[in-house]
């Protein structure tokens, strides 16, 4: 699971503890990527004028013989007659709607975790719709784990500020992290439960950075 | 496992890591939500293995998300011999930037019983910064 998938599972959460709709719209016919989401930009705007209280998730799916097409989790049920007429307007061929218990969501949550193809790359491959709710972002979900507290702890330390130089502070992390692991110490602490600033090259088993750079 | 039965699972295409058992720790993994307070977590033991190659790998990291029935870090036990060689199934891996993280399933790792310079035997102490509790199944 990345942080994307867990604020998707989140948003979904928010949107209906019960019952769910998932729509899913197609093309007739294939068609390019760009394309296809100035038309889901089209649709989308046809469905709010329409249910202004509408709310949910828009997922795109690039399938392998298929092309792009785009699924809606919603918390209402809209007249699928009236979405199909919405549709043929925007330029979209099929329409298929099936309610989801919310504890399904997770199946569109595993549209993330494959590789994200080429043509894809800097898009939201998911994203809220409609108003009056307050879905969560990405930015908004911290990743707690091992490395994570290493790397607060290190940066405490070495007085990391800015993005710069990312591989090289995860790469120092990382090797925190083989110290850790090796002599058991908690995590975010060198020996004895002490604090990185307060322990000695020695303790630390550490003779300076792998690569020369400017903390 | 055997070096001969190792051999077989790559023939039959499994993906698997062996190299040294240097140490494993389990931690409380997740996703925490500032905006509504809600979470995800799962506990995860994370391995250290020396790869016996050497080469560009310092060392790789393997990740196994535990089972349910393991709630916290302390319920988690790694009955595996520090020093040892053992084999680690993976689901997926990454290879980045000369390290080498992966993903193990269901399977646990299985101790190499012939390989060159180890003794065969069971565990004789917990290795260093293991967790003590619930033996995997």
């Amino acid at each position: 699971m990345n942080r994307s998938q867990a604020a998707f599972l989140f948003t979904c959460a928010l949107l209906g503890k019960e019952k769910l709709y998932m729509w899913t719209f197609t093309f007739a016919e294939l068609l390019a990527v760009k394309e296809t989401r100035k038309k889901w930009n089209h649709l989308r705007t046809l469905l709010l004028q329409t249910w202004p209280e509408l709310r949910g998730l828009r997922v795109f799916e690039l399938h392998k013989e298929h092309g792009l097409h785009v699924h809606l989790v919603t918390n209402q049920f809209i007249d699928v007659n009236q979405a199909r007429i919405l549709a043929e307007q925007a330029g979209w061929g099929r329409i298929h709607v099936t309610p989801m218990p919310a504890e399904h969501v997770g199946y569109l949550a595993k549209y993330f975790s494959k590789k994200r193809p080429e043509c894809l790359k800097r898009w939201r491959l998911w994203d809220s719709f409609g108003e009056g709710w307050n879905p969560t972002k990405v930015k908004d979900v911290e990743k707690q784990s091992m490395l994570s507290k290493i790397y607060r702890a290190c940066k405490e330390w070495q007085g990391w500020e800015g993005k710069g130089n990312f591989f090289t502070r995860m790469d120092f992390t990382r090797r925190m992290l083989f110290f850790t692991i090796e002599n058991g110490w908690q995590p975010g602490l060198g020996p004895n439960d002490k604090p990185y600033w307060m322990c000695s090259d020695e303790e630390l088993d550490f003779d300076g950075p792998a690569c020369d750079v400017p903390f | 496992m055997t070096i001969k039965e190792l051999t077989a699972e790559v023939l039959h295409g499994r993906i698997l890591f062996a190299g040294e058992y240097r140490g494993s720790m389990a931690e409380i993994c997740g996703y925490v939500d500032h905006k509504s307070g809600q979470k995800i977590q799962y506990v995860r033991a994370t391995h250290l293995i020396l790869p016996a190659c050497g080469g560009n790998a310092d060392r790789a990291i393997i990740y196994q998300r535990l089972p349910e029935i393991i709630e916290t870090p302390e319920e988690a036990v790694f009955p595996y011999l520090r020093g040892h060689l053992y084999a680690f199934f993976l689901e997926k891996y990454e290879w980045k930037r000369g390290q080498m993280s992966g993903y193990m399933g269901n399977r646990p790792p299985e101790l190499i019983d012939d390989a060159p310079g180890m003794e065969s035997g069971g565990p004789v102490d917990a290795p260093s910064g293991a967790a003590i509790g619930a033996a995997l199944p």
